[in-house]
């Protein structure tokens, strides 16, 4: 629906939806007891109900001020998908420094902060509740152009459908490898997501690392991001989903706050989050993917467009990334469970199809990072089950491996509880494909693989 | 001008009895990096818009429209939906600017000194 309803009709704050989605800054006026006005930006505005909004307050001394002697203001809204312009006339209520109206404000903000790096300084202070008076809606001069969201083409009625049929799909798969290809496959086959990315949390439980995309100029298999730090650290940090409908323009205003606490010495400078994902990128939603109240990755889509996502899309998301979550610890379970030794086979030295020119492999031990031809190709865990593998294949020319044998290696340093291993070959594998690796590895079987080494390698390790 | 809400301030700001005019604050800010400065007076006299006033706002519009599209993304056609319908010219004499920029620093006063 457009905002406002029909043209003409008085608009109420149901109709006023999308000017919530925090895309396009508003503006609150108010005045002192001698009538002087005072105008400033805001970073969100929310609805708290069909007669009240809240306002976001982190610097508001001046506003703050006003309200104390004069509780009437106005804000300016703007519907980010038309530009449709609102003005609500305020009387200020109440202010709330807890509870559920000021967590979701919160996330609003931390959001933003995250944008730049600031979560530890751009906070909300408070949420500002008013009831809403009077709403106008300000004329313009020409209709609004077509607008297509980024996922429209869905009908609402259609996508309890399709999530089904991902669903479907989804437990038919039968490994952890299949299935994170069928969930980003099903979500921009079956739902329209074009660009999605799935990171999982690692054995510390501090950093995600980029298990599977879809939609992008590289995968990015491997890719890390701490937890707590830019918009996906934040997802995993709260275990709640972020959406945010124009980064352009969010991350504009992210950067001028951070200047302004950069002038005065509040933060140091620099320090802009690299996320993974598409550079241009207007709309993302991250969705925490959980199970049993633990937090085992994050599902990322993205859009080009403006406000391209909306609550029903977060709240799909949240069930795929569920799903996904539930067949990660499945998979976790099943693996720990196996037992029973498996034999390694040795592989007849001087197999057909290995050309004769030697690769250089290197490794660092000090961050487990593997290098082929100087080119950076892994690291962490999976480098380090890497280099292992690597020289059992030389030293003994063995070819499979079970993933207990993997599990009890020393040198990778596994934790002993959740270690995510399977998660960290299906990592090593993808990653080994997408760079088109003298090496490969193959699942042969539940906790078994086999390695594949197509080019002499000479194996260094340094450091 | 926007609507009709806006000729009552208008008529509301000038029938103020302080005998010169009531108070105004402006909002202005760069759109590449949102710097901005809030400017507050009293308003002196009203006056019909000149051509050279309607120019001088079309023209204002254009780079706005400009320089957020181009920073933004967003399309021309939206952001043409914010120009006004009609101008008046409202005099203004300055009595204060302030920091505006979205941060710690909002409200705080800068120099007016005609510098």
């Amino acid at each position: 629906m457009t905002a406002g309803g029909e043209p003409g009709a008085a608009p109420d704050l149901c109709d006023l939806s999308e000017c919530f989605e925090g895309a396009v800054p508003a503006v609150v006026a108010t005045a002192a007891a001698d009538g002087t006005p005072n105008v400033t930006y805001l970073s969100r505005v929310r609805m708290v109900d069909d007669e009240r909004i809240a306002l976001s307050n982190q610097f508001f001394s001046k506003t703050s001020r006003n309200l104390a002697e004069n509780p009437r203001a106005s804000v300016l809204l703007v519907d980010p998908t038309t530009y449709d312009q609102f003005r609500l006339t305020l009387v200020y209520e109440r202010t709330e420094r807890r509870g559920p109206l000021f967590e979701q404000l919160r996330g609003d903000v931390d959001a933003v902060a995250a944008l730049s790096g600031m979560q530890d300084v751009f906070k909300l202070r408070a949420a500002d509740v008013y009831r809403v008076q009077h709403i106008d809606r300000i004329p313009v001069l020409s209709s609004p152009p077509r607008f297509v969201r980024g996922v429209s083409r869905r009908s609402p009625g259609e996508m309890p459908v399709q999530l089904g049929e991902l669903s479907a799909r989804l437990s038919r798969c039968p490994d952890l490898d299949t299935l994170l290809g069928t969930a980003l496959d099903g979500l921009a086959d079956l739902l329209g997501y074009e660009h999605s990315l799935l990171l999982l949390l690692d054995e510390t439980g501090k950093r995600l690392y980029t298990i599977a995309s879809r939609g992008y100029e590289t995968q990015g298999v491997g890719s890390e991001v701490v937890v707590g730090e830019g918009v996906i650290g934040m997802v995993a940090a709260r275990g709640a989903a972020i959406r945010l409908g124009n980064l352009r323009q969010m991350g504009k205003y992210s950067r001028a706050v951070r200047r302004t606490f950069e002038e005065h010495g509040h933060v140091g400078p620099g320090h802009e989050i690299p996320v993974p994902g598409l550079p241009d990128a207007d709309s993302r939603v991250a969705v925490p993917a959980m199970v049993l109240g633990q937090l085992v990755g994050v599902l990322v889509v993205e859009s080009e467009d403006a406000v391209a996502f909306d609550q029903a899309d977060e709240a799909l998301l949240t069930v795929v990334a569920g799903i996904v979550a539930s067949a990660v610890e499945i998979d976790l379970a099943q693996e720990r469970a196996a037992t029973g030794e498996q034999t390694s086979r040795v592989a007849a030295p001087g197999a057909p199809g290995v050309s004769q020119d030697q690769r250089l492999v290197r490794f660092f031990p000090v961050d487990g990072s593997v290098f082929v031809d100087n080119d950076y190709l892994i690291k962490g865990v999976a480098g380090r089950i890497l280099w292992s593998l690597l020289q059992q294949h030389a030293r003994e020319g063995r070819d499979e491996f079970t993933n207990k044998e993997v599990r009890l290696d020393p040198t990778l340093e596994l934790p002993e509880f959740r270690d995510n291993l399977d998660s960290r070959l299906i990592l090593l594998k993808r990653r080994l494909e997408e760079r088109a690796a003298p090496v490969r590895i193959e699942k042969t079987g539940r906790g078994r693989f086999r390695l594949f080494v197509t080019e002499p390698l000479r194996l260094e390790a340094s450091g | 001008m926007l609507d009709g809400r806006d000729e009552l301030v208008l008529d509301d700001l000038m029938r103020d009895g302080s005998g010169h005019g009531g108070a105004v604050a402006v909002t202005v800010a760069d759109v590449r990096t949102l710097r901005a400065v809030q400017l507050k007076g009293h308003a002196l006299r009203l006056e019909p818009a000149t051509p050279v006033d309607v120019e001088r706002a079309a023209r204002f519009c254009d780079e706005f429209i400009t320089d957020v599209s181009t920073n933004d993304g967003t399309p021309r056609a939206l952001l043409e939906r914010l120009v006004p319908g009609r101008y008046v010219a409202c005099v203004v004499a300055v009595d204060g600017l302030f920091d505006q920029t979205p941060g710690p620093r909002a409200g705080v006063p800068l120099p007016v000194d005609g510098s």
